[in-house]
Order: C-alpha cells, then structure tokens, then sequence
C-alpha cells in the first residue's frame, strides 16, 4: 500500500507532511518555533505531552489546539499564535 | 452546540497507559461496559506510547487492539477532563463537543509527568524534556543528525537515550545527577531480580557507545535563538560546555493528580512530589474511585499494569485473582523502592534558582518574585505575581515550587484541563442528581 | 500586657481599607491595617476590576463617578494593569434601547459623557458581537483594572508612609477601649474603622450583610479580544435581588476575556456548576466566538450587600469612635476610593461633598 502525504496549511503555507505524525513533528520539520512567550519570544515544544501548553496553536479555527496531542490531517489549517 | 451527550457506563477509566489499558482489559473480561478516556490521540500513554515512529510489539497489540476495538468499551481518545460533576460524574470534551459520563466506579490512571527544573536558558526553542524527546521521536519529529544531550536523574535518561540513539540523534552525553557509587550500589542490587537485569542490560547496549557521568549538576543552556550547549559542573567542580542542539532535562516524575480535583482525594507524598493514596486494592480515600498506576506513586509500567489489573479485579469481585496479583505487586514494588532510592533526587541536586530565571513560563514570571516576596502567603503571592495563572494552570511551575519547598496547593477548581467556554456552557442542562438504579 | 496605641485602627485589608490606608497616612494619622489573612484575599481578590458608572439612583452613580475620579488620581499603579476601555451597555433587543438612552441623559446629568452606537456602528466597534444587535451606548470614561495588583501597589505606598500592617491575625473582639487579636496582642485606637467585608457582621452584630455569590470564568488568549468592557443592559437589574446571570465580559491586557456575571444568595466560595453554566451561554449568546475559546480557570466571589442595594459607610451607633464601611455588593472596586474619601470626611469632622445620610448604618438598624 502506498504511503499517501497529507496536506495542510500552516500560516497560510502549504505543507506536505507524511501521515500518522504529529503536528509538532510537522512544525518541527519546518523549523518553525511552536509557541510564544507572552512577551512574544518564540518557544519550542517543551513537555511533548500536553502538560505545558507551549505547543498551543489553532487548529480550523480553534484555539488552543495542542499541537503535542493532535495528529495532522488532510486539509488542516493552521495557524500559529502571533 | 452546548448540549452535553450523555453516557452511562460501569467503569470509567481516566488515562489509556499501562494501568488504564489492563484494568480495560481485565473489566471487559468480566461482562463490565467501560469507558476509556485520554487526552493523547493513540493508547498507550507515556510508558507504551504510539507513535508514526513506534509502534506495539505484536504481544501487546494482539492484547489490547481487541480491548479497544470491544463493544463494551467506549475509548475516547482526544478528550479532556474538564471537572467532576459528583465522585462518578465526569464533564469531558471532545472534538464533538461536551460529553457527560456517569459510572458505577471510577479509575485515576493518569500517571505521571516530567519534572523539569528551571534553569539560566531553559526556555530556549530545543530545550525540552528527556522523556519529551523520546515522545517527540516517537512520534514522528526527525532527531536524525542532532546532537542531543540528556542531562538530570533517573533510569528514562536511559529509555530516551535508547530510543534517540535508534532514531540517529547523535548522543553526546547522558549527565546524571547522582553520584557514581549509588549507581554502583544499584547495578550490584540488580543481581536480585534477574528479569529486570535482563532489561537493563539490553538497554545498556542500546546505549553502549554514550558518554554516561555520573554526579554532574546542570548549570544553564546557552545559544543565541536555540540552545547551542549545555553547561555542566562536573564532579570536580569544573564547568563543562557541552555542544547540543537539543536539550532533554529530567531531574524526576510528577504525578499527575490534578485529575482528581475538586474529588478531595487523600495524598500521601511521593519523593519531593504528592500522589493519591490508595489501599492494597487500590481504593482512594473515596470508595467508589480507584487509582492505579504512577498516578499512586512512581513505579514503572510493570506496577502499573499489576494495579490497573488489581483495581479492576477488586471491581469485579475476583478474589482469588486479586489475590495472586497483590502477590506479584508486593515483589514488583521491591525493584520499583530500589529504583526509587536510587535516583530520588534532593532539593540541594537540582539547579540553584537565580533570580532572573523565569519560574513560570506561561505568564514570565521569575523567580525573583518568588524570593522577594512581601507575603509568605500563597494566594497572596498568586495574586500579586501571576504565577500559577496561566494556561498550563500551574502545572509546571507548581511542580517547581513544591520541588524547592514552597507552598503550592493543587488548584481545585474547575477546568481540570482547559477546555472550551461551550463546554463549560452544557453545564446549564446537566442535571447532577443521582443516576437511577444506583446502589449508594 | 499594654496595647499599641494608634490613632486609626483599620481592620480589614481589602480595597476598602487599603484605600482607606493611603489617606489616613496621608494626612499623618498613625495607622494600622489588621488583617485575619494575608492582605486583599477577600472579595478584593476575585472582583473583577471594572471602574464603572453604573448606579440604580443618583446616589450610587456620584460615588462611583467620585471612586473613578480618585482612581485616575492616584497615578502610576504598575501592578494595576490600568486599560481605558470604556464599557458598551448592549441592548439585548428593542424594549432595552429606550431605557438605555434614559440612563445616558442620567449619566449626562452628572457630566458623564455617553453615546449612542446603532447596530452599523456597533458592529463595527466590535466585530465579535453577535450581528443584528439593536445598538448599544458607550461610556468611554469606564476603565478595566487588576484589583490585586492595584491593591498591592496602593498598600506599598500606605507602608512607604508610615502605615503598620497587622496581617495574619483576626480582631477577636471589639471594646470601647481596644481591640483584641486573635494572638493575644490589644490594640488602642483613636478611632476604628470595620471593612472587613461579610466578616464585619462578626465585629458589629447585627449589621445586616446579605452574601451574594458571583461566578467568574477566565479564558486564553485567541485571535481577537473585544476593545471594549461588553455588558448587557439588563446587568443593572440582576444586581438588584435573586438569581439571575448577565453577560459581563472583560478585555484583559494579556489578550484574555474576563467573563461574568452571575449573582446568587450563597456565602460558600465554591462553584454552582448549572449557574457558571447559564452565565457563560448568556456571554456566548453575545459574542459568539467566545463558544470555542479555551477557559483556563473559574472561581466565585461573594458580594456582601444590603437590603435597599447602598453600602453602609458611617458611625457604628452601637460602639464609640468606631466606624463601618461594608456592603458595597458589585461596585466596591470601583467606589472603594470614593468610601476612603467619605470615611475621611467622618473621621476629620469634614462636610463629604456627597449626601452621606444614604449610607448612614443607623437606617438598617431597628
């Protein structure tokens, strides 16, 4: 069986990503900083297991998505905190 | 919309791990109807996790694939707790929306997290948690090529170095915090329990070729938008720069028992952190919720499995069972003290608070207001300062206060986790009176 | 044992007495606050911060429009998170726009300034509101603060000149002559003040403080926040008496919302999960985005307030030289400078530059 890639869109990027990763893995992999300081410095993941709340991001227009806990999935939109 | 659905079971099992999955397992094999809720987005927890990098063994998907695929067994993975409506009522969110769950009895199996102390750079991007980067290899982020230092206390320094190794991240060095003798002393304890030798010995391979210190304190973590070293302070008193472009830092395990808030459960402590008190069957202080796994105290998978299987045959009534499984826990608990004794780790181990180090990283708060601090007084200090107020509802910083001696109550209000203001909205037309047909 | 000797006893460190505090160092009075805890743990700690006009009489409005005065007097408060927001009363539907352009002409003739936005106009003022919203009016004199931290700042600057702090110790009883803590020490005063709060009917029997819960929920940062304090025009009427939740929904500085407003007859500080329920879908029901944001935190409140809704500040018949400031039910933050300014007043032998006879506690008595 073929492997297929998901696409999503992060900040309005499209992005390719293999299937079944997380969403940080796919922020990783495109070096993006994952979350924000409230004095707005980037942060990268921390915990990786939905305790800090770091990896927050919107998700098809939800906040506070962590992107630890989620999977990608075709068609997700993306957007990190500004 | 902000109805909450509704769902009526025997078992409600809180955290899909070692502990929640076998007392699934063992509830559905005596006739119950469950429900197992997690927030992760695959079973397994910490100690199993899956991931795109990491799948089962076939033993274990062949054991627990038809517990999650039962038809008496709801599993709702991706859900948050969001409060305890009565001692077996619980308010949960899904991608779907608010959901209500009503049981007989109740099982706390939501372990246990890393305690990762601040330190002079630790909120640099590519500082992390030990056991973080093994989740995050596991799960898919590409660790191939990085360098990789792994600096703290305790035998996941070792897990997360073998699995790191096995994903190509170039390891420069596990840095652990305990002195060489100790680990010494527990190498020869080994003897003792020739499975978990076995076990040691394999991983020891998989880590054959990393540097491994023993008795080096962490001082910070340079790097200029990323963490580019480490700073160590080796035995001798020398400091040490170690090259890294990842950082994974665990000085302990934190139980997780924010999930019993507002349930007035009984603590006991575990090392420098709190657990939930429960009797050889794994009762709580409340009759109707058990709690199993690391969530009672730090012990490992195997104990965990043991006390999920323990809490649910004690559900079910299995006496024989039951008793043949305090058996096996009373000798697993011997290796799982050891280990404890081995590794747990001190106040005076941990990184020196300096002032300027941010404390809590949710709200930039330092730990200088923690130190000047014109009142003693928690909620004062709360108040005045923030700490504690942000969205991980002080989950990290909490833990670093309890670490270093000062006051951190376990916030009992409501959410458990955050979840959405819809959520919390369903409560208008949730009605809390008992179920029917309940015995007490 | 003898007493420290003081020449004002004030005993309660909520916003009331803090503020009571800067005056009373200010004018050289030697001064102590006395607290059972640690200061503003009270319903100082979980009010919300809105330094409103807002007023069921002409009584209430002048000292609320007096508390806004005094606050924008006191300067720089870092900790108070200080936001010129102004508030948007929303009319709910037609019946509520007639009421509300009464109320601007009442603001109006105490010089406050208001005006009327149309649904065009105040869809543009707050996207996030719900569309098609018959209009609402605009004071933009209203301000948003962080009660902790001003009442931190404002305490540090009584301490800077010259007040004691007494906290961690109850007022056990209350004599003619002086007072005792729950640690044995007596303290004598030349005058005492009560704003401990509901607790002030421990100290002054019979004072009639009727407790009314509040619940409030605070979410996450999102992608958008509104400018403005959004409250539904009919707020003014749940703080009146009952049960009853009104939209009431808060711009914090960090880009989170502030959401209340619920009002129920209980004196517990835990939460009433039908009554957190119906609050957060009547804010819901206004601004709708808010269904998907991320609530990190609920907590409750209780209010101490009176039968006929004017807080009592004044002479304590029954006890010499001593006085009661409590009962403030909602606006306590808001008025808390406007009360120190009237105690002052009583305590100097000054005329107030308001009717204090509506506050007088003699009225409750019978």
């Amino acid at each position: 069986m073929s492997k297929t890639t998901v696409k999503l869109t992060i900040d309005q990027q499209v992005v390719e990503s293999e299937p079944g990763v997380s969403l940080l893995a796919a922020l990783e992999k495109l070096e993006l900083a994952v979350g924000l300081s409230p004095s707005g410095t980037p942060r990268g993941a921390f915990c990786a297991m939905g305790t800090c709340q770091e990896c927050r991001v919107h998700v098809d227009g939800q906040p506070g998505v962590l992107a630890c806990m989620t999977l990608v999935r075709d068609g997700m939109r993306v957007e990190r905190r500004r | 919309m902000t109805t909450a659905a509704a769902m009526r079971v025997d078992l409600l099992i809180v955290g899909a791990g070692p502990a929640g999955l076998s007392a699934a397992e063992v509830a559905l094999a005596h006739g119950r109807t469950v429900a197992l809720v997690d927030q992760q987005p695959a079973a397994g927890g910490q100690l199993w996790r899956q991931g795109a990098d990491a799948a089962w063994p076939t033993s274990r998907r062949a054991r627990f694939d038809p517990v999650l695929k039962h038809a008496q067994l709801r599993y709702l993975p991706g859900h948050r707790l969001a409060m305890w409506l009565s001692p077996t009522l619980a308010l949960l969110q899904g991608a779907e929306g608010a959901i209500t769950v009503s049981a007989d009895r109740v099982l706390l199996a939501a372990g246990a997290r890393e305690f990762i102390p601040p330190f002079p750079g630790w909120t640099l991007p590519g500082v992390t948690g030990a056991g973080a980067l093994q989740a995050m290899a596991k799960t898919g982020v590409d660790l191939a090529g990085e360098r990789v230092s792994l600096v703290g206390s305790g035998p996941l320094l070792l897990a997360s170095a073998a699995t790191l190794n096995q994903s190509g991240a170039r390891l420069t060095g596990i840095f652990e915090a305990q002195p060489r003798a100790q680990l010494r002393a527990l190498a020869l304890s080994l003897l003792r329990y020739p499975t978990r030798l076995v076990e040691a010995a394999l991983l020891r391979r998989r880590c054959a070729h990393t540097r491994y210190e023993c008795g080096w304190r962490l001082l910070a973590a340079v790097g200029d938008e990323r963490v580019e070293a480490a700073l160590l302070l080796d035995p001798r008193g020398k400091t040490q720069r170690v090259a890294c472009s990842r950082l994974g830092v665990s000085y302990a395990l934190v139980p997780n028992i924010e999930c019993a808030a507002g349930l007035n459960l009984s603590l006991r402590e575990d090392g420098l952190f709190a657990c939930l008190r429960v009797d050889a069957e794994q009762r709580s202080s409340n009759p109707k919720i058990y709690a199993a796994g690391e969530i009672t105290g730090i012990g490992g998978g195997a104990l965990a499995e043991l006390e999920g299987q323990i809490a649910a045959l004690s559900m079910v009534g299995a006496a024989t069972q039951l008793a043949q499984h305090q058996n096996r826990h009373r000798r697993a608990k011997r290796f799982a003290d050891l280990l404890a004794d081995t590794f747990g780790i001190q106040t005076e181990s941990l990184p020196k608070p300096v002032p300027q180090t941010l404390l809590c990283r949710c709200e930039d708060v330092s730990w200088s207001a923690v130190v000047d601090a014109e009142s003693s007084d928690w909620r004062s200090l709360k108040l005045g300062s923030r700490i504690g107020m942000g969205a991980c509802q002080g989950r990290t910083c909490g833990a670093v206060l309890r670490a270093y001696g000062y006051p951190s109550p376990v916030n009992s209000r409501p959410p458990i986790m955050p979840v959405s203001a819809a959520t919390l909205a369903s409560l208008d037309h949730v009605s809390i009176s008992k179920p029917q047909g309940s015995t007490q | 044992m003898s007493a420290e000797h003081y020449d004002l006893a004030i005993i309660g460190a909520g916003i009331v007495g803090v503020c009571l505090a800067v005056d009373a160092t200010a004018a050289g009075m030697r001064t102590v606050l006395i607290d059972a805890n640690a200061p503003g743990l009270g319903a100082s700690a979980a009010a919300m911060g809105h330094l409103v006009a807002l007023g069921s009489d002409e009584h209430e409005l002048r000292l609320c429009q007096l508390g806004q005065r005094r606050w924008r007097e006191y300067g720089d408060l870092p900790r108070a998170q200080w936001s010129d927001a102004g508030t948007l009363w929303i009319a709910a539907d037609e019946a509520e726009i007639a009421p509300l352009q009464e109320r601007s002409k009442q603001l109006s003739r105490l010089g406050i300034s208001s005006e009327w936005l149309d649904t065009q106009a105040l869809n543009e003022a707050e996207p996030g509101l719900r569309p098609r919203l018959p209009g609402a009016l605009r004071v933009t004199d209203d301000a948003l603060i962080y009660p902790p931290g001003a009442l931190l700042d404002l305490l540090q600057r009584a301490q800077q000149a010259g007040l004691k702090l007494r906290s961690g110790h109850a007022v056990s009883e209350l004599r003619e002559s002086d007072m005792q803590l729950s640690d044995g020490s007596r303290i004598a005063a030349g005058q005492r003040v009560v704003c401990c709060g509901l607790h002030s009917a421990q100290l002054l029997p019979g004072l009639p403080l009727i407790p009314r819960r509040g619940q409030l929920a605070i979410t996450d940062r999102g992608l958008h926040a509104p400018r403005h304090a959004l409250v539904e025009a009919g707020y003014v009427a749940t703080t009146q008496s009952g049960v009853g939740v009104a939209c009431n929904i808060q711009p914090r500085p960090g880009g989170q919302l502030l959401i209340g407003a619920s009002r129920e007859a209980s004196s517990e500080t835990t939460l009433n999960p039908a009554l957190l329920g119906r609050m957060l879908k009547r804010a819901i029901d206004f601004y709708p985005v808010l269904a998907q944001l991320p609530v990190i935190r609920c907590w409750s409140g209780i209010r101490p307030s009176s039968a006929d809704g004017h807080p009592f500040i004044g002479a304590w018949p029954a006890l010499k030289q001593t006085w009661v400031a409590a009962g403030h039910e909602g606006l306590g933050i808001t008025t808390a400078p406007a009360t120190a300014s009237l105690l002052m007043d009583m305590l100097l032998g000054r005329t107030s530059e308001l009717d204090v006879a509506a506050y007088d506690p003699a009225r409750a008595l019978i």
